[in-house]
């Protein structure tokens, strides 16, 4: 529509707008205006109205911050950039910036202002003296056509502080592992030298057990809390072998299972072979720290169901609970280091925070991860392991074959005879021999092992026989062995002595009383395990 | 005469989308008051039936190319026609109606 078709009354609007608008521009209600330069382009010029917001934050942020040219001579900075270099604004302005940083790093403060960008951290030196730390960044910037540089001066003493406390808490906390350790080997030492003795009364055999396993706990507490240091800080080196995983998790679960006499939650197992290059004492502590936390949070009468198995290229371990949950929002925190999903304020559940950081660690050194999974509070949790699964080696595979079809359980199963005294340490060895599949028979003392090989031999005989050396009654171990030797329906039967003490002539009267092996307690599962695939089965 | 070319509250229909444009230099307090003016105006009269934008003539110097922004703060009034346009304070309630093409009267 031209001009000359509006109506006098739009006219009228029109210029009445026009002015009204005109009036405003007069009487500085704007805060900048739009003109066009040479090429029609519009630049924006903005009044003073506008850029004191702009000034006011630049000149109060946190940051030392100025203008640079490309070969570094100040043109604008900030207040807070002379109060950081400690020299008044009319004497920063126009100098070049090489004059209130370190000479030191004088290369690469001029390689940056070279190349346009970069970032370094520095003390700045005033009066001679090293005081704030600061991180400097250089970024490249064109105003009016020509090229400059802005220089950011970050203040981060505090945060450099910081680091260096958390660094200390944690020497702390490997030093304080390190003091608990030697006197917690001190009483394993005793514990397991009182187990040797002979003990009639029940008070102090229920006393030396309850201290046998609260040490054990206390041992794997302090070891926790030792690596979960070590693992943070990358110091961690992995023992690699050929592992079965199914093989290390049963043995770990049999393990806890006998430490946790109070504890009759079940565990279902179900699992298939599967290998991974791995450290065996790292994926234990995997497990039983997975295994460990389900427990404790699983009443008595829940069930734990624990899956090894391959899935794709990766091994996997799956231990779901029926336990207290965890809620959506700690869901992600859950593996930091002293997170607790559950503050309860009597501290029931206890623990430290420390084992799940731990887990994540040593899943993350073996190439892989973990994940945990929970419908919220009261629902049960799953935590999923997965690790890189490589092939089975090649000898396993021919045991493997040959065992044709047991594939679940990749040794023979062998009888034994356990003689100890000792009611939980036979608990323990039990647990662990059965979750490999072996068939288990029990005495604890020498009269009554005997009475068993005997009233065995006919139908069933024995394959392997562990004995205790200290057997109370008046017949120990070595004794024991020598009388098994003289019976002709035992001359099969492998022999191995256990005892706390590994001198070499503890050694050396062992296999005179005719003892295949000698093994010193503690013994790891795997090395119980190890003794009875070297023996060959007998016909049955 | 003067009431026919200012549209009544009465006489707009459901349909009549209003299109604003707001244009501003970073955040000034003019711009916040402007800003704040509009839209409390906007949701008081025109709830549900307009559409306004805020553009930083810094910030998206492209928004402005084709169009004749002289100073800011500026509010457009793209449709319903005709074009309206306003520069300068928009505090002032009476002044901002007016520069809408609204008719005080009507909601007073």
């Amino acid at each position: 529509m031209s001009i000359e078709d509006l109506d006098a009354e739009e006219l009228r609007t029109r210029l009445l707008e026009a002015e009204s608008n005109l009036h405003a521009i007069y009487s500085g209600e704007i805060d900048a205006l739009l003109l066009a330069d040479e090429n029609g382009e519009r630049r924006v010029f903005t009044l003073r109205s506008a850029d004191a917001p702009y000034r006011a934050l630049v000149e109060r942020m946190q940051e030392g911050a100025a203008t640079l040219s490309v070969t570094g001579d100040i043109v604008y900075c900030n207040q807070r950039f002379a109060d950081l270099v400690s020299v008044p604004l009319e004497q920063v302005i126009g100098a070049s910036i090489g004059r209130f940083l370190p000479s030191a790093e004088g290369e690469i403060l001029r390689a940056m202002l070279e190349h346009g960008s970069g970032r370094y951290q520095t003390r700045l030196v005033l009066n001679g003296q090293e005081s704030t730390e600061v991180q400097v960044t250089l970024s490249s910037i064109v105003l009016d056509d020509v090229e400059h540089r802005t220089l950011i001066l970050s203040d981060i003493s505090s945060l450099a502080r910081a680091q260096r406390e958390n660094r200390s808490k944690d020497e702390f906390l490997a030093m304080l592992a390190h003091e608990l350790r030697n006197p917690l080997g001190a009483i394993q030492g005793a514990v397991h030298a009182l187990g040797l003795m002979n003990q009639t009364e029940p008070m102090s055999l229920r006393a030396t057990g309850i201290i046998k396993r609260q040490v054990i706990h206390m041992a794997r507490l302090v070891d926790d809390l030792l690596d979960v240091g070590r693992a943070v800080t990358g110091k961690i080196v992995l023992k690699r072998q050929p592992v079965n995983l199914a093989d290390a998790v049963k043995s770990t679960i049999a393990t806890i299972s006998s430490g946790n006499p109070n504890n009759h939650a079940r565990v279902d197992l179900v699992s298939e072979p599967v290998w991974v290059s791995g450290d065996p004492v790292r994926l234990e502590q995997i497990v039983g720290n997975l295994v460990s936390n389900a427990l404790k949070f699983t009443r008595g009468d829940g069930v734990i169901s624990v899956f090894v198995g391959r899935e794709g290229d990766d091994a996997v371990l799956r231990i779901a609970d029926q336990g207290i949950g965890i809620p959506a929002d700690m869901l992600p925190k859950i593996f930091d280091l002293f997170v607790q999903a559950h503050h309860t304020i009597d501290r029931t559940r206890g623990g430290l925070g420390i084992g799940l950081t731990l887990v994540r660690r040593l899943a993350e050194l073996h190439g892989g991860g973990v994940h945990a999974a929970s419908e919220g509070d009261g629902r049960g949790s799953t935590f999923t392991v997965r690790l890189p699964s490589v092939a089975a080696p090649k000898v396993e595979r021919d045991a493997a074959s040959k065992a044709n079809g047991s594939s679940t359980r990749p040794f023979e199963s062998r009888r034994v005879l356990l003689v100890d005294d000792n009611h939980d340490s036979r608990e323990m060895y039990r647990a662990v021999l059965r979750a490999h599949g072996h068939e288990v028979c029990e005495a604890p003392d020498g009269e009554r092992a005997l009475a068993l090989l005997q009233q065995r031999a006919a139908d069933s005989p024995l394959d392997v026989a562990f004995i205790d050396i200290g057997l109370p009654g008046g017949m120990d171990g070595y004794e024991l062995a020598r009388r098994i030797r003289k019976l002709p329906a035992c001359s099969a039967l492998h022999l191995v002595a256990l005892t706390g003490y590994g001198f070499p002539e503890d050694r050396q009267q062992s296999k005179l009383a005719g003892f295949a092996r000698h093994l010193v307690k503690p013994v790891e599962p795997d090395a119980l395990q190890q003794e009875l695939s070297a023996v060959s089965r007998r016909s049955h | 005469m003067n009431e026919t070319c200012l549209q009544t509250l009465a006489d707009l229909e459901d349909s009549q989308q209003f299109v604003l444009r707001l244009y501003v230099t970073g955040m000034t307090p003019r711009s916040t008051r402007a800003i704040s003016a509009v839209r409390k105006l906007c949701d008081e009269l025109l709830a549900g039936r307009y559409d306004l934008q805020v553009i930083d003539v810094y910030q998206q110097p492209a928004l402005i190319r084709d169009e004749q922004i002289f100073a800011t703060p500026t509010l457009v009034k793209k449709g319903p026609e005709p074009e309206r346009r306003m520069i300068g304070d928009m505090s002032n309630r009476e002044r901002l109606m007016a520069g809408l093409g609204l008719r005080a009267e009507v909601v007073a």
